[in-house]
């Protein structure tokens, strides 16, 4: 953990927001850890003033002895709400890019290296529910926090905050991390399945052919459809039964470009080459991306599909 | 191993433990309040654990509000209010009840265990034994393991809630001790107490009547304490004064208002002196017993013209004084306005008294004789010392001296004073107690109600007030050992009870333990009184000024390193083990494997990772490249792998062990 600067230091925001992002792994230390009395510590504090008072009237010393012992207990579970995160190791796990409008999956791993188990962890991010856990002495726990992708591009882990309350649940104690983390977030593929662009007469490399056997697209299964244009990979894969569309002779290259896209605004655009780019690698044809300022050459494979569709997430952002 | 948070999971277990520890907390109270109360509160804890397991008798809203109604009316029936003492600890009591029945979220359940933490402190008001002090310790940790259990979830098993709870009170104890030790102190009452009617307590009273002594002969109840720096004077020498009883109607002894003016006539003092230190029980009065005669008294006491020690108000609640006394003294001369007081007669005596006391006078030449006459009448005539007198309708004296001739020491005392007046020496009736028992465990004499005493003080020109004991004349064992109330229990002359009597009168040395034990009991429970109970804002300041605590500088800087202390020693001791020492056998056999290496010039540098270093160390190492490789794979999967075989550590252990170059 690099050292703070001052200013770093007496910095307030550093209480909610934590320190900016690092690699993981994050040790939770005394410098990351806080601790404040939640409302029902201030409601204990209320119990225990009236208490004082009484005791100070009836000049009774078990009621003060009562009093103390109550404050004494509290003051010592701050101790105890410290050692349950204290120590703690917090490391990302895996970064599975998502569409727009899926849950993106942060996973944190909460790697604890003590012997004692900690109780009631709770992982708090904003726009995620809130989880909690415990962690088992020298056990990793894997949490998984859901966020809902709202927006094409690189998704940051916003600042999570690890929690407990634990024992009495009087004291907060809390820690902001900041992790290096993102997830790639795809453009939502078009829902609509329209056949793939004819790369018309614009194209005068002549190695697309036009004739009317080319695979043209899929369009959802119906009832008379001819078994051997069936899509059986696809459907042994667990998607819905479709059929395999050819306006001609096979073709090996499907040409993607924006120009083709009859759609006006850039999301809707990227969406429908996004839909495309899955549907060509679905059925495994060779195809190449042609975007503003950025051309991938024909290729087909996951590897190819993630770097067209990284395209895509990342135009003009 | 993982859940969603819930704000409240209604757990059976979680509840009922709640239930109990909330019943537990509130079952000293079954003693201190009204039946109804108690038994309102009984009924509203049974009916939740009942709608806990059939939810259809959780009670609706109109019904909780008719309880509710119906709680503060049964405090009201009874107390005519809500505040004071009782009224008060009811009204908590019955809140508890209802919060109880109304848990529904989290935010009850704490409401409930706050409740009970202050329906605990009103127990104080009516205790402050040590034997609920030590309850209340456990009721503590009870409704501590209900908030662990809250906050952790039901995968802390009950007897690991427990355990928390247990470590977090005993180590709240020493943190709780610095805090009452240091925490500023201020002399109450803050709001004025609603006078309440004082609970009946047992002590001298304010007229002496037949009986009004020897009733408190049967009470065990301690009256007060006594510490010697050294030993105590003899049995023969421990009478404690207490009021003075001048005037009689020839059936009682009452006491003349305090006449503020007099002034004290100082005693000549001689004789060894003892120095002690007093811890007087409440009572109802102002009286300070003090070993006659005291001579250095404390500046907030005032000294009648009859020695005896007042307080400022009545003595409430458990006081401590240091005072000197002295058992030979000389006091000065007799005023007018007291010879007549001492003269007092309430008629003519009778003929037959008359004729006594004049045969004694004709005989004696000074009134120190008389007295030794009247006294050694008491000792020829068939005079009994008996705690259970025949009942005497009227003429008090002439019917105890001539007929019945049966008593107990406020007989022999009011009788012989009577005898003194009439034949014209100066006498009064004082009360007070005689003896004690002397405790060698915590050297301090224990007195109790039946030490109480009635005796004689008659005024001798040149000597002063004397203090005759014509119950000695009689019963000299009474003076010289005290009432032994456990012998005469033994000898069956007093009897608590059937049980006691067949246990002490058969087995003998059961008696001597039980002696021995209570003797014990008696120091723990004085050292209890002395050191936690009379512990107020004075003792406070003489505690600081002591430890040097001269201003709230000094008082911080104390405190402060206290806590400190206490805080680090908690957080060693709670310390979490990491386990990248030995102990840990993956990390041990990794850094075995990397002192081979280093043996062999191979070192990890620092921010090297195990990666990197193996792939260096392959490569720097040819021969050894497949080993290194393998063992690197396997402490990283054992390390930071999501989940660790037990034979993973196993067989990176034989690995290391085997790995050569």
């Amino acid at each position: 953990m690099a050292a703070l600067s001052l200013r770093e230091r007496l910095d307030l925001r550093r209480f909610f927001r934590g320190e900016k992002a690092t690699d993981g792994p994050i040790v939770l230390s005394h410098r990351r850890i806080f601790i404040l009395p939640n409302r029902y510590g201030l409601a204990l504090a209320l119990l225990l003033l009236i208490q004082w008072l009484t005791a100070i009237n009836y000049g009774n010393n078990l009621a003060f002895i009562l009093t103390f012992l109550l404050a004494a207990a509290a003051m010592a579970s701050v101790l105890y709400g410290y050692r349950n995160l204290s120590g703690l190791i917090v490391d990302t796990g895996k970064a599975n890019p998502v569409f727009v409008g899926d849950q993106a999956l942060f996973e944190l791993r909460l790697n604890n290296r003590a012997d004692m188990h900690r109780y009631a962890i709770e992982l708090k991010l904003k726009g995620a529910e809130t989880i909690r856990m415990d962690i088992p002495a020298e056990g990793t726990i894997p949490a998984v926090l859901r966020v809902r992708a709202e927006k094409r591009g690189w998704l940051e882990l916003d600042s999570v905050i690890i929690s407990t309350t634990f024992p009495l649940g009087i004291f907060y104690a809390w820690s902001p991390i900041n992790l290096n983390y993102r997830i790639m977030v795809y453009p939502k593929p078009a829902r609509e399945r329209l056949p793939f662009p004819r790369s018309g007469g614009d194209h005068l490399d002549g190695r697309a052919s036009h004739s009317s056997d080319d695979f043209h697209g899929f369009r959802a299964y119906q009832a008379g459809d001819p078994f051997k244009h069936i899509h059986w990979k696809g459907l042994a894969k667990g998607g819905d039964p479709l059929i395999r569309q050819y306006t001609g002779g096979e073709t090996e290259i499907i040409h993607l470009s924006w120009t083709d896209t009859r759609e006006t605004d850039t999301e809707a655009r990227l969406s429908r080459l996004c839909r495309w780019l899955l549907d060509a690698e679905q059925a495994e044809v060779r195809y190449s991306l042609h975007m503003p300022g950025t051309t991938i050459a024909e290729n087909r494979g996951a590897s190819h599909c993630r770097k067209c569709l990284e395209a895509l997430a990342l135009f003009h952002s | 191993m993982k859940t969603a948070a819930p704000p409240f999971i209604p757990d059976r277990t979680q509840e009922n433990l709640l239930l109990f520890s909330v019943f537990f907390v509130a079952a000293p109270h079954l003693l201190n309040l009204r039946w109804d109360i108690v038994l309102y509160f009984c009924l509203m804890a049974a009916w939740k654990f009942a709608s806990g397991y059939r939810p259809a008798l959780q009670p609706g809203r109109l019904l909780l509000f008719l309880l509710t109604v119906a709680g503060a009316a049964l405090v009201y029936v009874d107390y005519h209010r809500f505040y004071g003492r009782e009224a008060g600890s009811s009204l908590f009591l019955v809140g508890l009840g209802l919060k109880l029945m109304e848990m529904r979220n989290r935010r009850d359940v704490y409401l409930v265990v706050y409740l009970a933490f202050f329906v605990a402190l009103t127990q104080y008001l009516f205790s402050e034994s040590i034997a609920l002090a030590v309850y209340t310790l456990a009721a503590v940790g009870l409704l501590f393991s209900v908030l662990v259990g809250l906050n952790a979830g039901p995968v802390l098993s009950l007897k690991a809630r427990f355990k928390l709870a247990a470590s977090l009170v005993a180590q709240a104890l020493p943190i709780m001790i610095v805090l009452f030790m240091f925490f500023p102190r201020i002399a109450g009452p803050l709001w004025r107490l609603p006078d309440e009617p004082t609970i009946a307590k047992s002590g001298l009273s304010d007229t002496i009547e037949p009986g009004s002594v020897s009733r408190l002969a049967l009470s065990r109840e301690r009256a007060f304490r006594a510490d010697f720096k050294d030993s105590p004077p003899p049995p023969v020498e421990r009478y404690w004064r207490g009021p003075v009883f001048w005037h009689t109607d020839g059936k009682r002894w009452t006491l003349t208002p305090e006449r503020g003016k007099n002034k004290v006539q100082t005693a000549e003092f001689s004789g060894p002196a003892y120095r002690y230190t007093i811890t007087l029980e409440p009572q109802r009065h102002r009286w300070v017993f003090a070993l006659d005669l005291p001579k250095v008294i404390p500046g907030d006491l005032s000294q009648t013209p009859e020695y005896l020690l007042l307080a400022q108000g009545n003595i409430g609640e458990r006081r401590q004084y240091t005072i000197t006394s002295h058992s030979k003294y000389r006091t000065g001369e007799l005023r007018s306005e007291e010879r007549d007081r001492g003269l007092q007669l309430p008629e003519t005596p009778s003929l037959q008294v008359a004729r006594l006391v004049d045969g004694w006078r004709r005989s004696s030449s000074n009134p120190r004789d008389i007295a030794n006459k009247a006294l050694l009448h008491f000792k020829e005539q068939p005079f009994v010392y008996t705690l259970n007198p025949p009942p005497i309708r009227d003429k008090q004296v002439d019917t105890f001296l001539f007929e019945t001739r049966k008593g107990f020491c406020e007989h022999y005392a009011t009788a012989f004073v009577y005898l003194m007046r009439v034949a014209g020496i100066p006498a009064r009736v004082v009360t007070g107690y005689q003896g004690g028992e002397w405790n060698p465990v915590g050297k301090f004499l224990e007195v109790r109600q039946a030490d109480a005493h009635a005796w004689a003080e008659v005024w001798f020109s040149g000597q002063g007030w004397t203090r005759i004991d014509p119950t000695s004349a009689v019963a000299p064992h009474r003076i010289e050992h005290g009432i032994d109330l456990d012998r005469q229990m033994a000898d069956q002359e007093v009897s608590f009870n059937a049980m006691e009597r067949t246990l002490f009168g058969t087995q003998f040395d059961l008696q001597d333990l039980y002696f021995r034990t209570r003797l014990v009991w008696s120091s723990i429970d004085h050292a209890w009184n002395q050191w936690v109970l009379t512990y107020n804002p004075e003792n406070q300041k003489r505690f600081w000024n002591a430890l040097g605590i001269v201003d709230w500088r000094g008082l911080i800087t104390w405190s402060v390193s206290l806590l400190v202390f206490c805080g680090i020693l908690i957080g060693l001791w709670r310390r979490p083990r990491l386990n990248s020492r030995p102990g840990d056998p993956v990390m041990t056999a990794y850094q075995r494997f990397l002192k081979k290496l280093a043996k062999n010039g191979v070192t990890k540098r620092t921010g090297e990772g195990p990666r990197d270093f193996g792939a260096r160390a392959a490569s720097e190492r040819p021969e050894a490249k497949v080993a290194i490789g393998a063992i690197t794979e396997l402490f990283l999967d054992a390390r930071y792998g999501r989940q660790i075989a037990p034979g993973d550590v196993e067989r990176l252990r034989r690995r290391v062990k085997a790995f050569r170059i």
